[in-house]
């Protein structure tokens, strides 16, 4: 094991935690099952001897993979999880549940597109090399979702 | 607001410290196998280091191809042995070619005593 990917993947963890964690839930739907895909993607990664110079979009496929194998393996439970809803619900929960409802009613890529850019802060570039389409592609998911779920909470706004 | 600062606005939920704990206890295992295979290879690097130069000398020295132009000690050799001991003195002496010899005269029909050469017959 390369003493220079370990530190790498430590730095990394230490400041992408929430994003990866936010990204990993988006596909697993469950929180069990989006730590275990970070974790099992780590070990993964940790067996590699060197990292790409870019090493973002590279540890957020990573992450991917395994989360959609994980999916594949087993039978998730599905929890609305990706937005932190506490015991009390306040008015900033409701607000979280109400995206986290609309978030379910758009395609996976529309819904993967739009995560990783507002949660994971990446470019539209970093999105495409991760999912492996050329970027119109991606902007295109990213403005047909936001498009999709305006829609769908004008309709939640009007019951 | 839109449907992007909503999005931005909401808090996304936390992973576990559960997971933190996991990924460091991960990562340090990894460190600590890192670790022990450098010093495994160091080890392992030094013990051999001492064989591999012996190695290189030893087959320098059996490919070493014959140096042109340096004499063979052999002659030497002899050389030494011919300036002493009684080689010398054969040296230091006439050639035994030019000293008169007696001669030694075979018949076959009588033995004979050979002549005196210092006498005219």
């Amino acid at each position: 094991m390369n003493e220079k990917v370990i530190a790498t993947l430590r730095s990394f963890y230490a400041g992408h935690r929430q994003q990866l964690y936010s990204y990993a839930v988006s596909i697993t739907r469950n929180r069990e099952s989006a730590e275990d895909a970070i974790h099992q993607a780590f070990e993964q990664l940790l067996r590699r001897d060197t990292l790409p110079a870019d090493s973002r979009p590279y540890i957020f496929r990573s992450v991917r993979n395994a989360a959609l194998d994980g999916l594949r393996r087993d039978r998730i439970r599905s929890d609305p999880v990706l937005l932190g809803a506490g015991a009390d619900p306040s008015a900033a929960d409701h607000l979280a549940q109400d995206i986290e409802e609309v978030l379910q009613e758009i395609t996976p890529d529309e819904r993967e597109a739009i995560i990783l850019k507002i949660y994971g802060s990446l470019t539209f570039q970093e999105i495409a090399a991760i999912r492996g389409v050329p970027l119109p592609t991606v902007a295109s998911w990213y403005r047909r979702g936001l498009e999709r779920m305006r829609t769908a909470m004008a309709r939640e706004t009007s019951r | 607001m839109n449907i992007e600062d909503r999005l931005r606005s909401a808090r996304p939920a936390e992973p576990s410290e559960e997971l933190d704990r996991r990924i460091e206890g991960t990562l340090c295992g990894a460190g600590a196998t890192a670790l022990k295979s450098r010093l495994v290879r160091r080890v392992v690097l030094t013990a051999l280091a001492p064989l591999g130069v012996a190695a290189i000398v030893a087959a320098a020295l059996i490919l070493r191809p014959p140096r042109a132009g340096t004499p063979a000690p052999a002659p030497a050799a002899a050389r030494q042995l011919d300036a002493s001991g009684m080689f010398q003195q054969m040296l230091l002496s006439p050639p035994a070619s030019r000293r008169p010899m007696p001669r030694l005269e075979v018949s076959l029909l009588a033995p004979r005593i050979p002549d005196d050469p210092g006498k005219s017959p």
